[in-house]
């Protein structure tokens, strides 16, 4: 058991985990924003996807990762446009309209990555993200190892959180989007025009899942391999939750599935008499578990999932 | 207006086709192959089809992968061979990334659609494979891997290839405690199917018989296509010392390798020779398993008459191969590779896979 209580295996375990919830932050972030304004986007992982390979072209034929990051950024963005003109102005069922974005991402992402690459015996790479250390902070013992030695996208990850929670508690907007969640005819009543905050939600939800998945091809990978997203998307749905719709604790949320992640890959290799399974299966269960724990009186937005009609009384 | 509301589910469920036509595949070949399906459903359609087909047992040949055909691995190989054989006349057909729930209704998909030999790529299709091969005796099916356990007997129109990969791993596990310094090594498998757990059993088997101290790591990801998570788990053996990993898991791999390339650790590739991946040196060698042979070698077998039941193949029979050696890896260390996998070939030295995970 010592072994385990060592900085030496700590320190490594908790920077792996704070990398591995960055896309469940990003994502979930955006998540929240989203299902404030009362839509889900269940396509958050078609988005993830898809931006992963646009990142990638970008950065791939400009050279530079700023310009593959924002172009990741906009194609999740445009993504959900989709998704934002289905479910909002056509009034369709938001979690057909978003299985139907993730099985086209599967489909579409192959292709273009196929048409552009083609199917070769050579890799198509791109330079991964750097270390960008932090002066001073960096120089805190443990903390500033965790936190403050990591790539740039870690830092905007955990700014936007604060900065979502503050536009959400503290501004004019912030409260315009609860209100469009909880009772949109009400907000409308009160002048706030639900549609174009609705779409909001969709577009910023699919920004961030857009830097999600640059963060995947540009920031840990170096290069695109097919369904790369592997599902993060589905967990960002489940972080939300797990966080009660409130961005910083989407931080915490996703903290405890990446350290978990990264637990159990270490686990695993120290050796064990209990099957792989179990360990493969051991971040959803803490998951499970912390939802059984903390779920309770857990209050989503009212509006989250319904069309809002406006002729409709 | 209200017309249009109508014709909404319409174009969406459109659009769902479509993605689900994209996801089948997308390349020039793939469009080919897809004409190819109409014109051969059609021509199953009519009695002369059969006739046409007489002077040779097959004309067109489908697969079913369990990734994707620009893995730069197993699923790759595959989509090569299939190449290889279009080349030659035949009329291909593949489709990727098929999974348990899908299986045994793409393997009939083909067979309804007229396609006279159909290939499970992996050990996994096994089930799926026998209990459609039943209903279409006429037919020819192939199995990539092991039949499934059971004292059941078979049909005669499957063949299956149980490939000796372990034979492989056993040499690659040897070279791998030959190279470390820390005593430390690592393995990353994908899956817990046959293939993987022999491979990883005999790998630790290898490294054990090179050098009885050393300490293998093992870790089964569960995913052959996140590459991410392949990265982790390799920066997670070499901070516990691990300095040379053997992948086996596809994409996933393809992750470690990242890594292994960012740490200056050595690896080991698979199923192709990987070595541009990573900087000059770095990959030690390859564990090759030669997928296309393995695809295009039955099509003589069937014109010879001879298919079904099971082969095993390996080192001696060149399905299994070990690719050139890095210039990381030194004279004395080849010679003491070569001699064990020498005597691999020659049978003066037999491993008993190890199927337990």
């Amino acid at each position: 058991m010592s072994e385990f209580l060592t900085a030496a295996f700590l320190i490594p375990l908790f920077t792996a985990g704070v990398r591995m919830s960055v896309p469940l932050i990003l994502g979930s972030v955006g998540e929240v924003v989203a299902e404030k304004t009362g839509v889900m986007n269940i396509g958050l992982e078609g988005q993830m996807l898809i931006a992963a390979l646009v990142s990638f072209i970008g950065a791939y034929f400009t050279g530079s990762l700023a310009l593959g990051i924002l172009c990741g950024g906009l194609s999740g963005m445009l993504t959900a446009l989709i998704s934002a003109f289905w479910c909002v102005s056509r009034k369709q069922d938001q979690s057909v309209v978003g299985i139907m974005v993730n099985l086209f991402a599967i489909g579409f992402t192959n292709f273009l990555y196929r048409a552009i690459f083609g199917v070769r015996t050579d890799r198509a790479k791109v330079e991964i993200l750097e270390t960008l250390r932090i002066p001073v902070l960096s120089d805190i013992p443990v903390i500033g190892e965790i936190f403050f030695e990591q790539n740039v996208l870690v830092y905007i990850a955990i700014l936007m959180a604060v900065f979502t929670l503050y536009v959400l508690k503290r501004t004019r907007f912030g409260l315009q989007i609860e209100a469009t969640g909880e009772n949109p005819k009400a907000a409308r009543s009160a002048g706030v025009r639900v549609k174009p905050v609705r779409y909001f939600g969709y577009l910023f939800c699919g920004f961030m899942a857009g830097i999600a998945g640059a963060f995947l091809s540009c920031g840990i990978v170096g290069a695109f391999t097919e369904n790369m997203s592997a599902g993060r998307g589905f967990i960002c749905l489940a972080v939300t939750i797990l966080a009660r719709w409130n961005p910083v604790l989407s931080v915490l949320a996703a903290l405890l599935f990446g350290t978990v992640q990264a637990l159990q890959l270490r686990l695993q290799a120290m050796g064990s008499e209990l099957p792989y399974q179990f360990f493969v299966a051991l971040p959803y269960i803490v998951t499970l578990i912390s939802l059984m724990v903390f779920g309770w009186n857990i209050h989503a937005p009212k509006d989250l999932g319904k069309p809002y009609n406006e002729e409709q009384r | 207006m209200r017309d249009l509301k109508k014709a909404l589910p319409v174009l969406m469920a459109a659009s769902v086709m479509m993605a689900a036509l994209s996801a089948c595949g997308g390349s020039e070949a793939e469009t080919e192959a897809e004409a190819a399906v109409t014109e051969a459903a059609a021509e199953a359609g009519e009695a002369e089809a059969s006739d046409e087909a007489s002077e040779k047992a097959v004309d067109s040949i489908a697969i079913l992968l369990p990734g994707y055909i620009t893995d730069q691995s197993w699923n790759q190989g595959a989509y090569e061979g299939l190449l290889t054989l279009e080349e030659q006349g035949y009329e291909i057909a593949y489709t990727e990334d098929v999974q348990s729930a899908d299986m045994e209704s793409t393997f009939r998909t083909y067979c309804e659609d007229g396609y006279d030999f159909i290939i499970g790529h992996g050990v996994q299709y096994g089930d799926a494979c026998v209990r459609v091969a039943e209903d279409y005796p006429d037919r020819y099916f192939f199995i990539t891997g092991n039949p499934p356990a059971g004292d059941e007997e078979l049909p005669g129109n499957i063949a299956f290839y149980d490939y000796k990969e372990y034979e492989g791993a056993y040499v690659c596990g040897y070279l791998a405690a030959l190279m470390s310094e820390s005593g430390v090594i690592g393995y990353i498998g994908g899956g817990d199917n046959t293939t993987q757990c022999s491979d990883k059993n005999a790998y630790v088997e290898g490294a054990l018989a090179a050098d009885p101290d050393i300490d293998v790591r093992t870790v089964i990801t569960g995913t052959f296509n996140d590459s991410s998570i392949g990265k982790e788990t390799a920066l997670a053996m070499i901070e516990q010392g691990v300095d040379v990993i053997l992948q086996t898991c596809d994409e996933t791999g393809l992750g470690a390798f990242e890594a292994c390339n960012e740490q200056g650790v050595y690896c080991i590739g698979y199923t192709s020779d990987q070595a541009s991946f990573v900087d000059e040196g770095l990959c030690l060698t390859s564990l090759l398993v030669s997928v296309p042979t393995m695809i295009t070698s039955q099509i003589d077998i069937i014109d010879a008459g001879e298919f079904g039941g099971l082969e095993n193949p390996g080192l001696a029979e060149g399905v299994i191969g070990i690719a050139p050696y890095s210039s990381a890896v030194p004279e004395d260390v080849i010679e003491q590779v070569e001699a064990v996998k020498q005597s691999l070939i020659d049978g003066s030295l037999v491993l008993t896979p190890d199927y337990t995970n």
